[in-house]
């Protein structure tokens, strides 16, 4: 018969290990949502960027930083808003990499979790299958 | 149906697709169509923002000034006047604005409009697809509710001869045409799937030997291969004669002759085309001038083949609407289809430009490829209205390649001439005896240059 102690060691293991999950889950989900952010706001600086290119060179521009509106230089401008586009790429490959990151720690985290649930199993079918029910529901959501 | 002892695999669907999962799929599907849906409202609305703003930059421009109520905060107005009415601080973007007239304004506007128009036209493809998953889904949940169940049995090839023997007989025996028809239809429609199957791995072979190894291996995998088409040829020129045999029960002396006239004109044309085909295969193309020597050779028995044309055609045009029953009809369409989709395979393969040579049986012959092949993805059910019409063109087909001379008693069973090269030379042996090796092909035409090439492969 196996020892509660044993079997509450084991519990404690499978429960440390789904919380590290539930954690990289999180983590990729608040990447995603960057990620989002910065591409909307790449998209809008394209528009803007083409926009620029239209004007002739005596339009003139402004920037509004806050209640101010202030004049600026076309070419300043432009430059501006490459320098920005430049920057939000770079910042998108950089959480590319680390999503894929993420994502490979949560799959090697998952399966280590799974086998220990099916060990467990044949122990009590107690607690710990429903555990693991819990577990694999919350995943897939 | 003819494959009795097959080991098979019966898995309900249900097993595959479990009921609950594959309706929580659809509901998944549909949940993410409703957002579709609403992101799709958000940018009608912004289209139609868009319009409105467009007319009202126009407007404005039409007076020097205007009288307005000013907004003051949140919740006050004061009566005011809007002065310089051309000029427009536009926002790009990212807090830049840009100082515009009244007609930049609009262009800038008519922009933003089509961009956003491309949003939503790409919106739209989406929602598309995820309808399409739906349908897919609920489907599937709505089947492996009912119980439906798939069977896999596995494609037995090994005793392919003796199946050809067996099924043979058995079918001699048709209560009636219609019924009759169906049935062999159907056990043909099977088989001749089998055989284009093999054909085409035949096919491939042919053609992956013929560009990787050198002439002597390729020529042995073509003549092996041959073999093994040939035996399929056979086997559907004995399915064929059995469904004459129900059919032409009267009419068979005369009709057959002269139905195998132009049959064995065709066949020889697609013969000599086969012939075309493989050996540029064998000799990696090298040899062009080889292939132009067949094609001004073929050209020769086109020419040939034009000036008996006038005289066969009208004739095998009245024999083949005499003889019109569906089932002689069927039997051609799957010849032809056979032969044709062959050829395209061949020609398609090798690609050479023999296509355009015989170009009047060609061109007829494209035509009816293209119905064919339609066709054959088809219901096999499909065939028998489109027979109608290609019995016409295969008529035209059969007259307009008129090789040789009308065989007394030659059997309309072998008007099918997908056995390209035996068919040709059985004709003169015995008319009852279906050609099944190769081994026949003695010719006993020398004028014409066909033959050449034919002796010199076998």
């Amino acid at each position: 018969m196996a020892s509660p102690a044993a079997l509450r060691e084991l519990q404690r293991e499978l429960e440390t290990k789904a919380d590290d999950l539930n954690k990289i889950q999180k983590d990729i989900s608040k990447n995603h949502q960057v990620r989002k952010k910065y591409t909307i706001q790449l998209g809008e600086n394209e528009l803007v960027l083409k926009e620029l290119d239209l004007l002739s060179e005596d339009a003139n521009v402004y920037k509004l930083i806050g209640p101010v509106l202030v004049k600026q230089d076309l070419a300043e401008a432009n430059a501006n808003v490459r320098k920005r586009i430049e920057y939000m790429s770079a910042e998108l490959k950089r959480l590319d990499t680390t999503l894929q990151d993420l994502e490979d720690k949560q799959n090697s985290k998952r399966d280590a979790v799974c086998l220990k649930g099916t060990t467990e199993d044949p122990i009590t079918p107690g607690r710990e299958s429903q555990g693991i029910v819990y577990f694999h529901t919350s995943v897939r959501a | 149906m003819e494959e009795a002892a097959k080991k098979g695999r019966v898995t309900p669907l249900a097993s595959l697709f479990p009921v609950e999962e594959a309706q929580k799929a659809v509901r998944r599907v549909h949940e993410t169509l409703s957002e579709k849906e609403s992101e799709l409202d958000r940018f009608r609305g912004f289209i139609s923002d868009n319009t409105n703003l467009i007319n009202l930059v126009q407007k404005l421009p039409e007076g020097l000034h205007h009288n307005i109520m000013v907004p003051f905060g949140k919740a006050a107005f004061f009566p005011g006047r809007l002065i310089h009415t051309n000029e427009f601080l536009v926002l790009l973007g990212e807090g830049y604005h840009v100082e515009r007239t009244s007609k930049q304004t609009v262009e800038i506007l008519k922009r933003r409009g089509k961009a956003l128009q491309s949003q939503v036209e790409s919106l739209k493809a989406t929602m598309q697809d995820l309808k399409a998953e739906a349908s897919f889904f609920g489907i599937t949940a709505s089947e492996a509710a009912e119980g439906l169940v798939e069977i896999r049995e596995d494609y037995v090839e090994e005793n392919f001869t003796e199946r050809e023997s067996q099924s043979g007989p058995p079918k001699e025996h048709p209560p009636s045409f219609s019924e009759a028809d169906k049935v062999k239809v159907a056990v043909e429609d099977e088989e001749y799937s089998c055989m284009v199957s093999r054909l085409d791995e035949l096919e491939k072979a042919e053609y992956e030997a013929g560009y990787g190894n050198e002439t002597h291996e390729d020529i042995e995998n073509v003549a092996v291969s041959d073999e093994e088409y040939a035996r399929m040829m056979s086997r559907l020129d004995e399915l064929e004669k059995e469904e004459l045999e129900a059919e032409f029960v009267n009419e068979r002396d005369e009709d057959n002759a002269k139905l195998a006239v132009n049959d064995e004109k065709y066949a020889h044309m697609i013969a000599r085309l086969d012939e075309i085909e493989k050996e540029p295969e064998t000799e990696c193309g090298n040899e062009r001038d080889e292939d132009e020597k067949i094609k001004a050779d073929f050209d020769q028995s086109s020419d040939q083949i034009s000036l008996d044309k006038i005289n066969r055609f009208s004739e095998s045009r009245k024999l083949l609407e005499q003889t019109k029953d569906k089932k002689s009809a069927t039997e051609e369409t799957l010849d032809k289809r056979d032969t044709q989709k062959d050829l395209t395979d061949r020609l398609n393969c090798t690609g050479l430009t023999v296509q355009s040579r015989p170009k009047e049986e060609m061109s007829h012959g494209k035509g009816l490829v293209h119905g064919i092949m339609k066709s054959t993805p088809l219901e096999k059910a499909l065939v028998l209205p489109e027979v109608k019409e290609n019995v016409q063109a295969a008529s035209s087909l059969r007259s307009e390649a008129p090789l040789q001379d009308s065989k007394p008693g030659f059997d309309s069973r072998k008007a099918f001439t997908g056995s390209i090269i035996e068919r040709a030379h059985n004709m003169q042996t015995s008319s009852s005896q279906q050609a099944a090796t190769s081994s026949q092909s003695t010719v006993t035409q020398p004028s014409k240059p066909v033959s050449r090439f034919k002796m010199q492969r076998r």
